[in-house]
């Protein structure tokens, strides 16, 4: 019989690590109530700036996705709408991260990053509910709105990750 | 925080704001009714002034009123009044017909309220 045995090596583990980390914020996060029905702050997103700004974006896409997947397992929305629209969240701030940093590298700090991602967090999310829950044009009304919101957390997520990792706000 | 953090966040600020004179104004506003009477040719009627229309239908005349880019039905010589609870029509798409006296309006707007209807 032969065994398998599968070594982390030191990127896995430095995901590991970071994703309990943001999972442990993603839960702690679900389990408050919103003021804004349907929106969060999105703290978790703090993980992934940081993550982004100290390992690259390699790391950071295995950290936003992970968490996620492990997050809504955890809290038993796996393959529900919420975790639709959490993942096409996750996946659209993943791609504007990966397109800035390639463009923009360390022109932008955790400021900047938070922003993009916050807003294109909320993009995917609309771009999910319009094409696959609610195809109707009145959900674009609320738009404004969220993405006033997406703003406004996005900043406070940016400057808390400046903190964090020690850079200049 | 950087320049360039300063920059996204002038362009993310812009850019909610473009959404809200996008998203918020309402561009279905009215701008024509297209008034059909009978046997005849469809005529659009501007809705910029307020006024009030006679139409002689095949029983008698309706009477439409246009108010503040809105027409409605305000009297006609049908039994049933359903043009006239139709009410006020001003988005593109909507539509009243008095039935009896073979008058229709139809609001014509750039942007419709329906895509399609079937009857």
């Amino acid at each position: 019989m032969t065994t398998i045995t599968l070594l982390p090596d030191r990127e896995d583990t430095l995901v590991a690590w970071l994703t309990a980390f943001a999972i442990m914020i993603h839960v702690f996060e679900a389990a408050i109530p919103s003021p804004f029905p349907g929106a969060k702050p999105g703290l978790a997103n703090v993980i992934t700036i940081a993550t982004l700004l100290i390992f690259g974006w390699r790391t950071a896409a295995w950290v936003s996705l992970l968490r996620v997947l492990v997050a809504s397992l955890m809290i038993g929305t796996f393959l529900s709408p919420t975790f639709a629209m959490s993942l096409s969240g996750a996946l659209a701030s993943i791609l504007i991260l990966g397109a800035s940093w390639r463009l923009f590298g360390h022109y932008l700090g955790a400021v900047g990053y938070s922003i993009l991602a916050a807003l294109a967090h909320m993009g995917g999310q609309f771009l999910l509910a319009y094409t696959l829950f609610i195809p109707n044009p009145g959900i674009l009304r609320l738009l404004p709105v969220f993405m006033s919101l997406a703003l406004v957390f996005g900043l406070l997520s940016g400057i808390i990750a400046a903190a964090m990792i020690k850079q200049e706000s | 925080m950087k320049t360039g953090d300063k920059l996204i966040l002038a362009v993310a600020v812009i850019f909610v704001g473009w959404l809200y004179s996008h998203f918020w104004t309402d561009r279905g506003h009215a701008d024509f009714a297209r008034i059909t009477v009978a046997d005849g040719e469809p005529q659009l009627i501007s809705l910029d002034e307020n006024r009030l229309l006679e139409m002689k239908g095949t029983s008698g005349i309706s009477e439409l009123e246009i108010n503040n880019g809105r027409i409605r039905f305000k009297h006609s010589p049908c039994p049933n009044q359903i043009c006239v609870h139709a009410g006020w029509l001003q988005h593109g798409g909507e539509f009243a017909a008095c039935l009896p006296n073979h008058v229709a309006i139809e609001i014509v707007a750039n942007t419709t309220l329906f895509d399609a209807i079937n009857f």
